[in-house]
């Protein structure tokens, strides 16, 4: 049988390859999409905290404050006064806000240490300034939790003697929100339940007694 | 060198032929469509801090109140803007601006569907907080004060990544 000649310069294209090309097409454009959009995007949750019911407006002050406690201290500032930020806290914060201002880089460090074992003075870094440091940051949060686990099978509530004594993490205001995680993280996991926050003196004026 | 004259296919039409086109861009249209989740417009791009022990957070809950706080202190809470910090310059002035948080708790503590039956009006919700890891800590504090203060609040969460590996 005879072939019938196409006219010469014209590609031969069938209907079915047509088809095929616009479908390539949109699977190409598709992968490249999504090859340029793909994250590999970690899962958020929470970590769940109680605050007190003592405090609001209309709440009814405790009858039996709590007198006995264990305390982390984090404190912001590079010349390691803790003993600043235990004892005269609001006039260390406004210092420390001051050397934020005049370009003093506050806060990238932190200092932490536990009630009752003061001569332990750890480092905590800022991890967006030093990534590098993630690990040696949670070595210490795991390591304090250990230690106050250990003082807590001691350290009894006066309210209750069958609980232990509340966990209260005394955060300088300049200190990255890192470090509350991290804490708050490695003392859930050794099912520290009875955890506070201390509050900040800087907002006593406005917003009523901070109590811890 | 003589070129090569290539014939134009008669049945050819004039111009670009735009179905491929029109079909990605309808393919395009139709995959952000269904993937587009209108419940998590409340939340803010951060880097939040990485923790071992997350739960996975709904955000289903209508009542949850979701606080964003900024590298710069910053707060957002459902998608409005509550304290913008690089507008402040003194203490008062950032006073000011948290009167809206203020009310925004007051607002909700009128309402029965937020509030515990009972005399020390506690909150019914949860408060979601997601921070930025280099916040400061004091706009934690300050909000966990305010809430704590003016809202009842007794529930909080922490916005946290799930840390990654062992």
């Amino acid at each position: 049988m005879a072939k019938k000649r196409r006219p010469k310069g014209v590609e031969e294209t069938t209907v079915e390859s047509l088809k095929m090309t616009i479908f390539i097409d949109v699977i190409f454009q598709l992968l490249i999409f999504f090859l340029l959009s793909l994250k590999f995007k970690q899962k958020e949750g929470y970590l769940l905290s109680m605050l007190p019911k003592d405090k609001g407006l209309f709440a009814t002050p405790v009858q039996t404050p709590e007198l006995n406690e264990v305390r982390i201290y984090i404190c912001a500032d590079m010349n390691r006064r803790m003993d600043q930020h235990i004892g005269y806290k609001e006039k260390h914060q406004d210092f420390i806000k001051d050397q934020k201002k005049a370009g003093q880089p506050v806060g990238d460090l932190c200092y932490t240490q536990i009630e009752l074992n003061f001569n332990a003075q750890d480092q905590l870094f800022r991890t967006e300034k030093h990534p590098g440091k993630w690990g040696h940051n949670k070595a210490i949060y795991e390591r304090y939790s250990d230690q106050v686990k250990v003082m807590l099978d001691s350290v009894r509530s006066k309210k209750d003697p069958n609980k232990a004594a509340p966990t209260i993490l005394d955060i300088d205001g300049m200190a990255p929100f890192e470090h509350a995680i991290g804490f708050l993280n490695s003392l859930q996991k050794r099912k520290i339940a009875d955890i506070e926050w201390a509050g900040n003196p800087r907002f006593d004026r406005y917003y009523g007694p901070a109590g811890n | 060198m003589a070129k090569r004259k290539v014939m134009k296919d008669p049945s050819e039409p004039d111009g670009m032929n735009m179905t491929p086109m029109i079909d990605v861009t309808f393919q395009l249209i139709i995959f952000f469509i269904l993937v587009t989740d209108f419940s998590q417009a409340q939340i803010e791009k951060l880097t939040l801090p990485q923790a071992k022990n997350v739960i996975k957070t709904n955000f289903a809950d209508a009542t949850l109140m979701v606080v964003n706080i900024l590298k710069d202190g910053t707060m957002k809470i459902n998608g409005k803007m509550i304290y913008d910090a690089r507008n402040m310059r003194s203490p008062e002035q950032e006073r000011m601006a948290f009167t809206k948080l203020e009310e925004m708790f007051n607002t909700r503590r009128m309402n029965p569907k937020y509030i515990e039956p009972g005399p020390g009006q506690f909150a019914k919700y949860f408060m979601y907080v997601r921070a930025d890891r280099s916040t400061d800590f004091e706009h934690v504090q300050r909000l966990l004060m305010m809430a704590t203060r003016y809202g009842g609040v007794t529930k909080v969460m922490f916005g946290a990544m799930e840390e990654k590996g062992g």
